[in-house]
């Protein structure tokens, strides 16, 4: 090669350089812009799911503070539960989510201030091995810059999930258009009651059995999580109680979590109370909305005897 | 390790670096490493299986080599008896479980306990492809254990394709590569675009195809055609990625992995289908099954050069369904994939037995063969075939496919809309496939997504690609369909 050629190729190099160089330069400013919009407008809801996820993280003051699954946000009425006047309870259940989510959004609460009461509700097959579980902590990728207590729970998603969330625009993934909906003012008629969200129409058939499931693997990550959310509400002087929601099915059996579960909670010290299967439940198929969900009127009813069991007055 | 996870990139960066400042002649050995440790994340035992298989075909493709006459005959039936077999015995160890169980009434049995090795169909068929050729002549075997092994576990190929012609990987493995920025720029710009039809499309079709046709009970016939609809997108944006972004890994080394698509849904027969779908496949079973099988029926090997006279066409017709068969079987034991291998041999023996009666109706309808109108009327007919095949191939079995399309063809209602930003996002998502394809269709025939004289634009897009694939991608949608054959 002449020194003609050498400074040809030289330049060529360069110039291609360079534009590698533009080339990350753009991404990064059209990943730093689009993230920054995501970011204002998601933080700017004021209605639907992702608010009240929102409103639990960084503003609930709620003397009693409910987790758990959907299971959870239809069950738990915060007007029933609150049993003296001014006590202010706020329903932090969100749909399709598990012990992962429970406890990044409890650190996220603990951050900033003790509730005196904590209720988990507690499902079958908790601790169940579902890859699926870890996915579900998107909910909470968009906290992750601005809560460092949530941090561990949230990279519990995947291996190298703060390289991916080296990017603005990640933490906000497929949420793009119900962050417009939710700034539309689309999700304004769907109002919640402090985060309970009531359903209506009745379950129309006869009580199911539960099936046996096969024995599964059990997730330790799961199970430690779940030691380590009742120990953070224990060192913090809150008042946790377990609870196993109604099923309109009769179990035969005793679920592996929920037996694991119960052991850990006594372990520390913890009430743990199943009412899957309490039969003021099981014998009225127009408390149910599904065979998994409670009505309205069931969770009116299943709230008094949690605000009973409370206070003390149902033992 | 899926393509389409942080850790393969990572892996990918690593081994692109290691390869050029690793010495020209010792570059088959840290590709081998590499290739080793990138299957072994799937499973260190069958890493071994495979060196083992690759031992062997090495030691009995010298001997063939060698050999002359019957001695050269006998050692490459055996040869390929023995790879036939290794891929039956992992393949189809759930059916000879079944066998076994009705037949001894042993429900765990040695058979239930084998697992799919990944990427075991792709493995053998190109060692098929080397042996053949090296037995009709066509190449030399090669005589270094290390590039033998290298070329065979080349990882971008491993998994899933394309199957590589010996004649054409094998040479590349001696040839010194320097590092070229526009190449590994070219490769980039394949692997955004996979990543993008991976992650932005067929991830996200999957979760209405999934819901749908696992739930295909509670499902009506509107949901169901939407989803199989969908699914013929998904798995062409799921496999087309892969295929990109395998071929994208080689060519940031200086590696030319041969093209496995080119825009099928445009295709406007059957025949154009497969020339377009999984190209290597296609050419594959052409080349080692189909002239054989043909040429073998008319006893005119070498001397035949069209089918249009009647024993001919019957020939053509046996070769194909027996082909096509196989084609099936290639993807799995269950009598769907059989039935949709054949659903393709007997419509291109249709196809092959009206040409004449087309022409007729043609000329009597005074449509030119040029015309766009019926380039368009059959590209459409073309692609519902495909799409009605499609649901053997996505259902679990025969019986639910027959529900299915029972469904499909009689039962319909309102259509099931589960989470309306993933119908939004799907849709959007194909029809930018389309877009983008049906620009590369009739302007470009480029195999990248878009190019452009000025530097500007083309940095914008593929911007625009990456911006899209981390504010839509699916990041927990899994491993690609293929992996499983």
């Amino acid at each position: 090669m002449n020194s003609k050629e050498v400074n040809i190729s030289k330049s060529k190099t360069w110039a291609l350089l360079k534009r590698a160089l533009a080339f990350v330069f753009i991404v990064f400013i059209a990943d730093l812009l689009t993230g920054e919009a995501l970011r204002h407008f998601y933080f700017r809801q004021e209605s639907g799911q992702l608010y009240r996820t929102t409103y639990s993280v960084d503003s609930t003051e709620a003397d009693a503070v409910i987790f758990g699954s959907s299971r959870a946000n239809h069950h738990y009425k915060p007007g029933v539960l609150a049993d003296k006047p001014g006590m202010e309870v706020y329903n932090a259940g969100r749909e399709g989510n598990f012990i992962f989510y429970h406890y990044g959004v409890l650190s996220a609460v603990l951050e900033r201030h003790t509730p005196e009461i904590v209720i988990l509700d507690f499902v079958r097959g908790e601790f169940r091995y579902n890859s699926s579980n870890y996915d579900r902590l998107s909910s909470l990728l968009p906290y992750y810059r601005d809560h460092p207590e949530m941090r561990e729970t949230i990279q519990l998603k995947s291996k190298l999930e703060q390289l991916k969330l080296a990017s603005c625009i990640y933490p906000f993934n497929s949420m793009i258009l119900t962050v417009a909906a939710a700034n539309a003012g689309m999700y304004e008629s769907d109002k919640d009651e402090n985060g309970y969200i009531p359903l209506h129409g009745e379950w129309g058939e006869e009580i199911g059995t539960g099936k046996v499931p096969d024995l599964y693997d059990i997730d330790t990550t799961a199970v430690e999580t779940y030691r380590s959310f009742l120990e953070d509400c224990v060192r913090a002087g809150t008042e946790v109680y377990v609870f196993c929601s109604p099923v309109f099915l009769n179990y035969t059996y005793e679920d592996l979590s929920v037996t694991m579960g119960r052991r850990i909670a006594e372990e520390l010290g913890v009430s743990f109370i199943d009412l899957s299967n309490e039969p003021r439940f099981l014998s009225d198929p127009g408390l149910y909305w599904d065979v998994y969900h409670l009505n309205d009127r069931g969770a009116e009813k299943y709230s008094e005897v949690i605000a009973a069991i409370i206070s003390g007055d149902d033992k | 390790m899926p393509f389409n996870s942080i850790e393969y990139i990572i892996f990918l960066i690593l081994t692109t670096v290691g390869f050029f400042i690793t010495p020209h002649r010792v570059r088959w050995l840290w590709l081998l490493a590499a290739s080793a440790y990138f299957y072994s994340r799937s499973s260190i035992i069958y890493l071994g299986v495979f060196i083992l298989i690759l031992v062997f075909n090495y030691l009995a493709s010298l001997q063939i080599a060698k050999k002359n006459g019957r001695g050269k005959k006998r050692t490459f039936v055996v040869t390929i008896l023995v790879n036939v077999a290794i891929l039956a015995f992992f393949k189809y160890s759930g059916a000879f479980n079944s066998i076994i169980e009705d037949l001894a009434g042993w429900d765990d049995s040695f058979f239930a306990y084998i697992a799919f090795p990944l990427g075991i169909s792709y493995f053998v068929f190109t060692l098929l492809a080397y042996l053949i050729e090296l037995k009709r002549g066509k190449i030399v075997a090669e005589k270094h254990p290390g590039i033998f092994l290298s070329s065979f576990m080349f990882f971008p190929k491993i998994a899933q394709g394309p199957i590589e012609r010996p004649s054409n990987i094998m040479p590349q493995f001696r040839e010194r590569h320097s590092f070229n920025t526009g190449r590994t720029i070219s490769a980039l710009k394949l692997i955004i675009w996979g990543l993008f039809k991976k992650l932005v499309i067929a991830d996200r079709l999957a979760i209405y195809v999934n819901t749908v046709y696992n739930n295909h009970d509670y499902h009506n016939g509107t949901s169901l055609l939407l989803a199989t609809i969908f699914y013929s997108f998904q798995i062409y944006a799921d496999f087309s990625a892969y295929t990109d972004i395998a071929i994208g890994s080689g060519r940031l080394m200086g590696f030319e992995l041969s093209k496995n698509f080119k825009r099928p849904y445009f295709a406007a027969s059957i025949k154009e289908f497969w020339n377009r779908w999984h190209i290597s496949f296609s050419l594959w079973l052409r080349d080692y099954l189909f002239l054989p099988l043909a040429y073998w029926f008319t006893g005119k090997f070498r001397e035949v050069t069209d089918f249009t006279r009647a024993i001919e066409k019957l020939v053509y017709a046996l070769a194909i369904i027996i082909t096509f068969f196989i084609c099936g079987l290639w993807h799995g034991e269950g009598l769907n994939y059989i039935i949709w291998g054949l659903l393709f041999g007997v419509g291109l023996t249709f196809a092959n037995y009206t040409r004449s009666l087309g022409r007729k109706i043609r000329k009597k309808a005074g449509v030119s063969k040029l015309s766009l109108g019926l380039r368009l009327f059959n590209v459409l007919i073309t692609f519902l075939f495909v799409s009605f095949a499609w649901i053997f191939f996505r259902s679990d079995n025969i019986t639910v496919a027959g529900e299915i399309i029972a469904k499909v063809f009689g039962d319909h209602g309102s259509l099931f809309i589960g989470k309306p930003s993933d119908i939004i996002f799907s849709v959007a998502g194909v029809f930018m496939l389309f877009v983008i394809e049906l620009r590369q269709e009739i302007k470009t025939g480029s195999h990248l997504p878009f190019e452009s004289e000025k530097w500007l634009p083309e940095q914008l897009f593929y911007a625009l690609l990456i911006v899209l694939i981390l504010m839509l991608g699916v990041f927990d949608g899994g491993q690609f369909i293929y992996f499983q054959f």
